[in-house]
């Protein structure tokens, strides 16, 4: 290890020592509820009684004591740099101030403005080290003895955990990000009778620019099958995807973006969103999502979530019908759940389906209001909606054309 | 403290129509015949005439000091032409015009010392070979210089200014800190250049780092 090095393997000594030390008060003095966190201040505890420890902090302070006896002279002369141990020597600055005290009067002293231009460590900074090091020999045997005798400073349980709340933290972060836009994050709570109720979750995404609007799903676990019909741009996709997002979050243990939220602990989480048909491929898009929804009708079970979003809508409206049918009957018959966001309204009336539809704003039918409530689907879509304000209808144009 | 008070001005005010007075009594035109172009004397006599409620003592004060002037007529203009040539040479030799690079500034102060002392030197000369003054003003100035400057401040104010010339090199003391960083930096007093025998008694006691010709650079940006 070189003389530098050896210095800088004491300070991060000292630095661990002291993290280690106030963690371990700060931890002790909070009221901790957590099993998690119990067993980090018992383990910490073990730690900082342990003998090597304590014999690692007097030795590290011994080190400190050393270094800090270390103070030598330093000539810059043309192009030499010498350096001696440090004997005495009268302080220019002291001498300066009182010599010319005499012409100190109370007029206005302008101050030098001083930019520190302090980098990285130059080879000057090191040669002068070097120096120092040479001539206390006493002191840099002590700082050479920890090294060798406390190669590793960091132990490997303390290093873990640093990581792993590393993660913890930074999701903190993000929530307060979000919390300060008004959004509320809630512990979930897992429910074992199959029921759901998570009421005002969102999309943190939008949240984050202030833009997402809340909604609630509610099932007794009697039906687990969703669909979200309901006007073009209304929100369906965004209101399946925040559902699969606070779902996931569930699963890690971490709060989520929602004000209440109770959900049976998925096992898995499957999902089936629209790909762009690709023409060198061999399998067409009606194909694909064929594909998909065997797959995932292979592994689904009672607690699986599955979140599909326009899944069968190349292939005409009836045909649509009949395979979301054959689908949706096989995930009701395991008992899994399942998002199923669809344009063919026929889907929603099946028995064991709860229709969710993205509804109109109060303010005009043909603007979303983001809210995605429990209803019929709606008689006629946004998109005929629109072609009607154009008179692009069947009969008006019937007329026209005479 | 050097006390310099030959007016007596530290506790008149000026007068509160100060500029009205200067005005309407012509003083413009008085201090410009009196000055005779000089700048520094415009300055003073402006600020003398326009000070309000001066005592009776404090004239009679700045008259003895002017009889004493009179008397010593040759003395009190080579004081002057000193004072003048001092202030003259700082502002032709030395230019404070960057307070944010110290080695600009220490070169500077260095350079000012310099003309300080060699100022202070040739009023100390003319003033000891100068029969006694008997006005208080005087008195009082002479003794208060003679307190203050003597050959031993000169001689080390010179030594100061050589110091900051960096021909000798610069000493200073440093400590070691944390993360390898020279901590608590002290400007030492160059020590005095050691005999034959001492230099030999020194071998091993020093360590010396020569740098490369061409780092000269690093060398400046490290000693500023």
């Amino acid at each position: 290890m070189s003389n530098t090095s050896l210095a800088l393997h004491l300070d991060a000594a000292l630095e661990y020592i002291e993290a280690l030390e106030s963690f371990h008060e700060k931890l002790s003095s909070v009221k901790i509820g957590s099993e998690g966190l119990k067993h980090f201040l018992a383990y910490l505890n073990s730690i900082i009684e342990s003998e090597t420890f304590r014999s690692m902090k007097e030795r590290a302070y011994e080190a400190k004591a050393a270094r800090e006896k270390i103070k030598v002279r330093v000539k810059i002369i043309g192009d030499k740099i010498k350096v001696w141990s440090y004997d005495d020597g009268e302080d220019l600055a002291s001498f300066i101030e009182a010599l010319f005290a005499r012409f100190k009067g109370s007029g206005q002293v302008e101050e030098v403005k001083y930019h520190r231009t302090a980098g990285e460590m130059s080879h000057i900074h090191a040669a002068i080290l070097e120096g120092a090091f040479g001539f206390f020999k006493e002191e840099y045997n002590i700082l050479r003895k920890f090294s060798e005798d406390f190669p590793s400073i960091i132990d490997e349980g303390v290093r873990n955990f640093s990581k792993e709340a590393e993660f913890y933290i930074s999701y903190v972060k993000f929530m307060r990000r979000i919390e300060e836009k008004g959004y509320p994050f809630v512990i979930p709570r897992f429910t074992t009778d199959g029921s759901i109720k998570v009421k005002g979750f969102y999309s943190p995404l939008l949240a984050k620019i202030g833009k997402a609007i809340p909604n609630d799903i509610e099932t007794d676990g009697e039906k687990r099958i969703f669909t979200i019909t309901g006007m073009n741009g209304g929100g369906k996709t965004t209101f399946s995807i925040s559902f699969g997002q606070l779902s996931y979050l569930s699963k890690l243990g971490v709060p989520v973006p929602a004000s209440e939220a109770m959900l049976p602990f998925f096992s898995s989480i499957m999902t089936a969103f629209p790909i762009e048909e690709d023409k060198g491929e061999e399998l067409s898009r009606l194909e694909h999502d064929v594909v998909r929804a065997w797959n995932i009708l292979k592994s689904a079970n009672d607690s699986s979530l599955v979140i599909t979003n326009e899944l069968f809508s190349t292939t005409t409206s009836e045909e649509g019908f009949q395979l979301a049918e054959l689908f949706l009957g096989e995930l009701n018959k395991k008992r899994a759940y399942c998002l199923y966001v669809t344009f063919i309204p026929k889907v929603a009336s099946l028995s064991y389906i709860i229709s969710l539809v993205a509804m109109p704003s109060p303010e005009g039918p043909l603007r979303p209001s983001y809210k995605i409530l429990p209803g019929s689907p709606p008689a006629e879509y946004m998109a005929i909606r629109i072609a009607a304000k154009y008179q692009l209808v069947y009969e008006k144009l019937k007329g026209m054309l005479g | 403290m050097i006390q310099l008070d030959l007016l007596r001005l530290v506790k008149a005010t000026r007068i509160s129509i100060a500029e009205d007075v200067r005005t309407d009594l012509e003083l413009d035109k008085i201090v410009a015949i009196a000055s005779n172009g000089d700048k520094l004397i415009a300055e003073t006599w402006m600020n003398v005439l326009l000070l309000g409620e001066t005592s009776e003592e404090d004239v009679r004060y700045r008259q003895d000091a002017v009889k004493d002037a009179l008397a010593h007529r040759e003395t009190v203009l080579k004081m002057y032409s000193i004072s003048g040539d001092v202030l003259d040479r700082l502002r032709r030799e030395v230019f404070f015009f960057r307070t944010d690079d110290p080695a600009v500034v220490v070169h500077e102060a260095s350079r000012g010392i310099e003309i300080f002392a060699d100022a202070l030197e040739e009023l100390i000369t003319l003033l000891r070979s100068t029969p006694r003054f008997s006005s208080k003003a005087f008195s009082d100035l002479m003794e208060s210089l003679f307190a203050n400057i003597d050959e031993k401040f000169i001689s080390s104010a010179r030594e100061v200014a050589k110091i900051f010339s960096f021909d000798q090199g610069i000493d200073f003391s440093v400590k070691l800190g944390k993360y390898n960083s020279l901590i608590d930096p002290i400007l030492l007093m160059p020590k005095e250049k050691g005999s034959l025998l001492s230099k030999i008694f020194s071998v091993g006691k020093e360590y010396t780092y020569k740098l490369d010709p061409r780092d000269r650079p690093a060398l400046k940006s490290y000693m500023t």
